[in-house]
């Protein structure tokens, strides 16, 4: 994906979520028929993207098949490696604050309607 | 109720050819990484999928719409916001820091961070645990069997668990993570199709007519409102459930077998995006339950997904909801085992019995873990008198025990003791046993579940104890110098 497309599905995503979230706090439950659609979208990407690595996928399981279990378990060697602030790590910064806000919202709207 | 024989075929050949599949797996599970970390080889695909299908038990499916029915559209945001904020705090803070420290269990990280006496307790905790855990699943799927095929509940319980073992036996977490993908896949299509026809039988006439149609149902108008009539008790009592996300080696062995760190931070928080839409399509299905059941015919709240389903859907359809239903038990279950089995083989056989052992031999050893934790679960299930009360007893009790400690370990950049880890978990665990055989009283007139009360006990011990004993260097200063971390 071009980081132009990226930022258009990204964003396209987190709006659709914070338009639920509010439509909800309205009590105006059409908006809700996208639900499922969103749900198989994701489902569609896991799908797709499952399709596309397979022979990567296949190639790299395939030495597991040939391994010889009985020689002795080695301890896992950790690389330490900095945690990469890419275009994902701002969008899903952007969604967090975006969803924490709206339920925030919603306990502020619970408890004043008391 | 009785399905039509497409139905029954759909529901039986969806759980016979899931655990085909993942028993075709077991020439990949040749190994400690194969068997208990997928040879840390899963992508971005997979870590999404599998972290959703086993994060997303058939109790929750069961209970989220019950909620909604009986509490209104307050039920989601009381019972699963918290839950979903802490899980993506989990995927955001934790995931990528916890595929680079790699290893294979949440006690792993236990024992660099305390020492391998935390490992060696924090193993068999959590062994326990998971068993307890998995234990509300099967006796969910044991549920929908027995309203599905009027099957005993015990026999259902001892066969769901049985099509578990079978390929969690043969392949590991391999078969976890590739029966997780295709179930992961049945429950967004069954949910969604239920979702659909849910929608369809209650939007017709608008939305006014809807609220005027739910206000015969919800009397109370604080339903109609983000925590409807809740108690502030029950606020932040599913608050503190909602953190056993921090704990759950459920997201750790996702992102211990990620093949990198980025994929299980994008695969993790991604799964929880995935998540949110599921559980709105569980709301729905709440929504539509008032509308299109009314106020009568269910023994309970817990079953008005069951019904609306027998209610609404025609041929086929419903057997794909009733097989993803059962998908999202089974996907719980196998992930439960596996850790279980992680931890016997690797926490304590590992570890302890026999540190020279071949990978042979851990493999094995996991694979007796299989099947006690298996019969462990059984016997829980077949003993416990509601799923709602074992899943809140499971968050009261559980989190105040191995939270603090996992904070600290992420958290808590300075020496550490293995006192401090101790204490923790053993105060955190008395205290809030105390406090729910007490009752759960009010504290100083403030509201004051027992996992809440555990929480604040074990935050003590953690610090009292950290004043006690040899102190450890820093697990993660320690590894950004490239230094090996001893046990």
């Amino acid at each position: 994906m071009s980081k132009t497309v990226k930022h258009i599905v990204y964003s396209l995503g987190i709006l659709i979520y914070i338009g639920i979230m509010i439509s909800l706090a309205c009590n105006f439950y059409l908006p809700l028929i996208v639900v499922p659609f969103v749900a198989w979208a994701w489902a569609l990407i896991v799908l797709i993207g499952f399709i596309r690595d397979s022979k990567r996928f296949r190639a790299d399981i395939a030495s597991d098949a040939n391994k010889e279990w009985s020689t002795d378990a080695e301890e896992y060697k950790v690389v330490w490696e900095e945690e990469p602030h890419d275009t994902e790590w701002k969008y899903e910064t952007a969604a967090i604050i975006g969803f924490t806000g709206m339920w925030a919202i919603y306990m502020i709207i619970g408890f004043l309607a008391r | 109720m009785a399905l039509s024989f497409l139905d029954n075929a759909i529901i039986w050949i969806g759980i016979i050819a899931t655990s085909l599949i993942g028993v075709y797996f077991s020439k990949y599970s040749k190994s400690v990484d194969g068997f208990f970390v997928a040879g840390r080889k899963m992508n971005f695909s997979l870590v999404l999928a599998s972290m959703l299908a086993s994060w997303h038990g058939i109790s929750f499916y069961l209970w989220l719409p019950g909620a909604v029915y009986s509490m209104g559209w307050g039920g989601w945001v009381v019972t699963c916001g918290t839950f979903c904020i802490i899980d993506m705090a989990m995927g955001y803070f934790f995931a990528f820091k916890a595929r680079m420290i790699g290893q294979y269990t949440v006690p792993d990280l236990f024992g660099k961070a305390f020492g391998k006496k935390a490992q060696l307790i924090s193993g068999i905790a959590y062994f326990l645990y998971m068993g307890v855990f998995a234990s509300a699943e099967v006796l969910a799927i044991a549920l929908v069997l027995n309203f599905v095929f009027g099957m005993s509940t015990s026999l259902a319980i001892v066969l769901s668990a049985a099509f578990v073992i079978v390929y969690c036996f043969t392949a590991g977490q391999y078969a976890v993570f590739i029966t997780d993908f295709v179930q992961y896949l049945l429950m967004a299509l069954g949910l969604g199709l239920l979702c659909v026809f849910s929608f369809g039988g209650v939007m017709g006439a608008g939305n006014t007519e809807l609220l005027a149609k739910l206000a015969e149902v919800w009397k109370d108008p604080l339903q109609f409102t983000p925590i409807s009539n809740y108690s502030v008790t029950q606020v932040i009592g599913f608050g503190i459930t909602g953190l056993g996300a921090i704990m759950s080696p459920l997201y750790f062995s996702r992102a211990f077998s990620a093949k990198s760190a980025k994929v299980a931070r994008d695969g993790i928080l991604c799964s929880l995006y995935a998540m949110v839409s599921h559980d709105w399509m569980l709301m729905v299905i709440g929504i539509a339950s008032v509308v299109l059941l009314g106020a009568s015919g269910m023994e309970n709240a817990e079953q008005a997904t069951l019904y609306l389903s027998a209610h609404i859907l025609p041929m086929g359809i419903c057997g794909i909801v009733f097989a993803a239903l059962v998908s999202a038990g089974l996907s719980t279950v196998n992930s439960s085992f596996i850790s279980g089995a992680s931890n016997l083989g690797r926490d304590i056989y590992q570890k302890f019995i026999n540190p020279k052992a071949t990978q042979k031999q851990i493999v094995n050893v996991g694979r007796i873990g299989i099947v006690f934790q298996a019969v462990l679960t059984v016997v829980i299930s077949l003993f416990a008198d509601s799923l709602v009360q074992l899943s809140y007893l499971i968050g009261q009790v559980a989190q105040p025990i191995f939270i603090v400690p996992i904070l600290a370990i992420f958290f808590h950049r300075k020496p550490k003791t293995l006192a401090a880890c101790l204490m923790a978990m053993g105060i955190g665990a008395i205290t809030s046993v105390v406090w729910l055989l007490l009752g759960e009283p009010d504290l100083f007139h403030i509201p004051m579940p027992a996992g809440m009360f555990g929480l604040i006990g074990s935050t003590v011990g953690y610090f009292v104890g950290n004043c006690i004993g040899k102190k450890r260097p820093d697990v993660w200063h320690a590894l950004q110098r490239g230094e090996a971390v001893a046990e």
